[in-house]
């Protein structure tokens, strides 16, 4: 029994460090994805939880990174499935959510930065997933080929014609 | 020419925008609330394994050094990027050379990875006890900023609209897994949404007593929240009367034919071992969450803790007769009560811990004045229950496992049966030691 504790504990300690390395980058991928710090907070936090609880249940990972993506990656599925079940409350939610912005998150969301969201709101989810996770999770085609279970040869090509639509919108 | 410049003024322009959003992050009051979280959610769900599978959790663990280095990914250079982003030429041909048949670029996403899915396929009831965390996590966000004396109109609103969302949720869910025909799963669900809120509402009590020199907003807000969950209580055990009225009917309904009320009594049984189940393996888990923070939890709240888990464990032993009696029906509802008890211990412990402070569970009698109608209602209920099962208490007494202080505990324990739902006053001390650990994380 105290093994065990002390198992629990260094267990705990070291995906604690895993997620103090890694909450941020999360959270600013699921921001960019739905546009909204709220909800990517949450779903962030979720995508952590549940991988917790995929370990803590005695199943292995072979890339911890790559799992905590996955899931976050089948949460914002759920949000946007959410989002579109209902769409005025969707815009209810937006239009309530839009007054209480923080600071912080005004300052964010300069002219650039919601050029940026907007375009990318423009774009399929499959072209934005892989942009922003090339071009502001800053990731390795490999990582990324692992996160999709994709070939790398898909998500280069993947990658390309996104930035070529994306670039296209930006244009116009 | 005018393109060419057209072009690296755009390039310009997208890597600012990328720069820009890389430095996108959580505020540090967001990252450690988010780790008080993940704290809060391991330890309710430890490591729980053979030795064997302990091993893959190392495994998937020790790599987590080797993933920081492959992950710490080198950004590629900026302009390179742009360049692959804009050049139409050289980039292209190359990224076309690797160009899969089409059909393999938009792949349907059939076998993303089966082990991963299986993973994330948490059923209804999974995703109905994570919405209860959750529901609950805001709360207690809610108390923090109380604390503090940080919770202003505009944040209370959006609190309240993110826990009613949260509530909602689970409505959904529940109402799923009724859907299912699960309707064990989704009234236990209840149950504890019902205990959690009952504690909470006992908890900002606490505070509102507790929080000294604070500002009118901070005191108001309280309230307003108070309000709410008492609303919610109240809503849902309203809706439960109802449910419960429309089996009464569907009894009757059936009375006639003896098939079926075998057929009832089957379901009646099996409900009942179900809830059975599910009422031992919470008080398990919460004990063991219990021992695991020990050292954290301030005197009252251990203490008022330790009621609810007797009280729960003495139930559950209760039950457990009533059910051997083929009493499935009696059985089924002190499940529930256990149930109930115990979540109300969890919800004490893990708020307790996460704000810091010490906290009473509400089960001593300090007058509350504002809250003493509604309390002597509930009590009556109470009351009436205890007298059904006071017979059993002393049988069940040896299938206690729990070592000393038995004497205590059974005082205890019948002032939390008499009390559990009277609403608490002024006790809540505010350790102002322990409240500064509460941003510390771990």
């Amino acid at each position: 029994m105290k093994q065990e504790n002390k198992q629990n504990q260094y267990m705990q300690k070291e995906f604690l460090k895993f997620y103090n390395s890694n909450a941020d980058a999360v959270f600013r991928h699921c921001y960019y994805r739905i546009s909204s710090r709220e909800k990517a907070n949450d779903v962030m936090q979720e995508a952590f939880m549940r991988t917790w609880k995929y370990l803590a249940d005695g199943n292995e990972i072979k890339n911890l990174k790559a799992f905590v993506y996955r899931v976050a990656k089948n949460l914002l599925i759920d949000e946007y499935r959410k989002n579109s079940e209902s769409s005025l409350s969707a815009i209810q939610e937006k239009g309530y959510e839009a007054p209480s912005d923080s600071a912080t998150q005004r300052i964010q969301k300069n002219a650039e930065n919601s050029l940026l969201l907007d375009s990318l709101d423009k774009l399929k989810e499959e072209d934005k997933e892989v942009i922003i996770m090339r071009y502001i999770d800053d990731m390795r085609v490999k990582d990324i080929a692992d996160i999709l279970d994709e070939s790398e040869n898909v998500v280069s090509v993947r990658i390309y014609r996104a930035k070529k639509r994306l670039k296209k919108i930006i244009k116009s | 020419m005018k393109n060419i410049y057209q072009k690296i003024k755009n390039t310009i322009a997208i890597k600012r925008m990328f720069n820009e959003a890389k430095k996108t992050t959580l505020s540090n009051e967001e990252k450690n609330t988010g780790r008080e979280n993940l704290v809060a959610f391991m330890e309710k769900h430890p490591v729980r394994l053979s030795k064997s599978k302990r091993h893959n959790l190392q495994r998937s663990l020790n790599p987590i050094s080797n993933l920081q280095l492959t992950h710490s990914i080198k950004p590629m250079p900026l302009l390179l990027t742009i360049a692959l982003i804009f050049s139409m030429g050289g980039g292209v041909s190359l990224a076309a050379q690797d160009a899969l048949p089409n059909d393999a670029l938009y792949p349907v996403k059939v076998g993303v990875n089966e082990r991963v899915e299986s993973a994330l396929a948490f059923d209804n009831e999974n995703k109905a006890e994570i919405a209860l965390e959750k529901a609950e996590l805001r709360l207690q966000e809610a108390e923090t900023l109380a604390i503090k004396g940080e919770l202003d109109n505009e944040t209370t609103s959006k609190i309240e609209t993110r826990f009613d969302s949260k509530i909602s949720h689970l409505e959904k869910l529940q109402a799923r897994l009724k859907a299912e025909g699960r309707t064990e799963a989704a009234s236990q669900i209840q149950s504890r949404i019902e205990a959690m809120l009952e504690m909470h509402e006992i908890i900002l009590a606490n505070l509102q007593s507790q929080i000294e020199n604070t500002s009118e907003e901070n005191e108001d807000s309280i309230i307003k929240i108070k309000a709410k969950i008492k609303n919610k209580v109240k809503a849902a055990s309203d809706a439960q009367d109802v449910e419960e009225g429309d089996e009464d009917e569907n009894e009757e309904d059936s009375d006639d034919e003896e098939e079926n009320e075998t057929e009832d009594n089957e379901n009646r049984m099996q409900a009942a071992a179900s809830l059975m189940s599910v009422a031992e393996s919470k008080f398990k888990r919460t004990t063991q969450f219990k021992n695991r923070v020990q050292t954290r939890l301030q005197a009252q709240s251990n203490e008022d803790a330790e009621v609810y888990l007797s009280t729960a464990e003495e139930l559950i032993a209760e039950g457990k007769a009533e059910f051997d009696a083929e009493n499935y029906q009696k059985a089924f509802l002190t499940f529930h009560q256990a149930l109930r008890s115990t979540q109300k211990a969890h919800s004490l412990i893990a708020t307790s811990i996460h704000l810091g402070i010490d906290l009473r569970g509400g089960l001593d009698d300090d007058e509350s004045e504002e809250e003493e109608n509604e309390g002597e209602e509930e009590q009556e209920e109470e009351n009436n229950e205890n007298n059904e099962s006071e017979d059993e208490d002393e049988s069940d007494e040896n299938e206690k496992d729990e070592e000393g202080s038995e004497e205590e505990d059974d005082e205890n324990k019948f002032e939390a049966e008499t009390e559990v739902d009277v609403e608490l006053g002024p006790s809540a001390r505010l350790n102002s030691r322990s409240q500064a650990t509460v941003n510390t994380g771990l």
